[in-house]
């Protein structure tokens, strides 16, 4: 189970494999996909706006989220692109396991995040705030 | 509130859905198949993902073709 510290509430777009989801629940993380709401063929603003009203981290695939350089996240819980290389569950699973134990809800508040198997970078407007490796 | 600024990532996408074939094309190189992506996105029909793998496999021989 991840500890208090670790907990994030998360929020999957409709990238995101719902398997993950189901794995994810399983290790004790707290995950609401679009497609349990039946937010399906969304705009990715409305996700940006689900996601900050539900309070919760947007988890996604969608690399397009990385090219809003412009986007501005002030008071937005965060936005996390996963960058895997394949979309795959066993390559998700991988990466989320890896990423969220490494990682706070403050770390993430009002920032989007490109997680890689290996390497977290932390961006602000476009702008790279911070890298960590894992 | 969050915003915005459009830009155009023109991306090929799983007829009727937001997923892009390039996840499907992962899937299948992988060793999965057409009923493991759609466990993966269920609200994506079957006859669409066919249309897709379609879709590659004509863009394939056209392009062969055409040199």
């Amino acid at each position: 189970m991840p500890s208090k510290k670790s907990y994030i509430p998360l929020y999957a777009d409709e990238c995101f494999p719902v398997p993950v989801t189901t794995y994810l629940k399983s290790l004790g993380y707290s995950i609401i996909h679009a497609y349990d709401q039946n937010f399906i063929q969304k705009s990715d603003y409305f996700h940006l706006f689900t996601s900050k009203k539900l309070k919760r981290v947007l988890i996604t695939l969608d690399r397009d989220f990385l090219y809003y350089n412009q986007v501005n996240l002030d008071s937005h819980p965060g936005v996390i692109v996963i960058s895997s290389g394949s979309a795959t569950p066993p390559h998700i699973n991988k990466i989320c396991e890896k990423l969220l134990k490494n990682i706070t809800k403050n770390f993430i508040k009002n920032s989007l995040i490109k997680a890689t198997i290996n390497k977290i970078t932390k961006l602000k407007q476009g702008v790279v705030v911070s890298e960590k490796f894992l | 509130m969050a915003t915005i600024k459009q830009v155009s990532t023109k991306k090929n996408l799983v007829p009727k859905s937001k997923i892009p074939i390039s996840y499907l094309i992962d899937y299948i190189k992988e060793g999965f198949n057409i009923s493991d992506f759609i466990a993966s996105y269920p609200w994506v029909k079957r006859k669409n993902v066919e249309k897709a793998l379609e879709e590659i496999k004509n863009r394939e021989f056209t392009s062969g073709y055409a040199i």
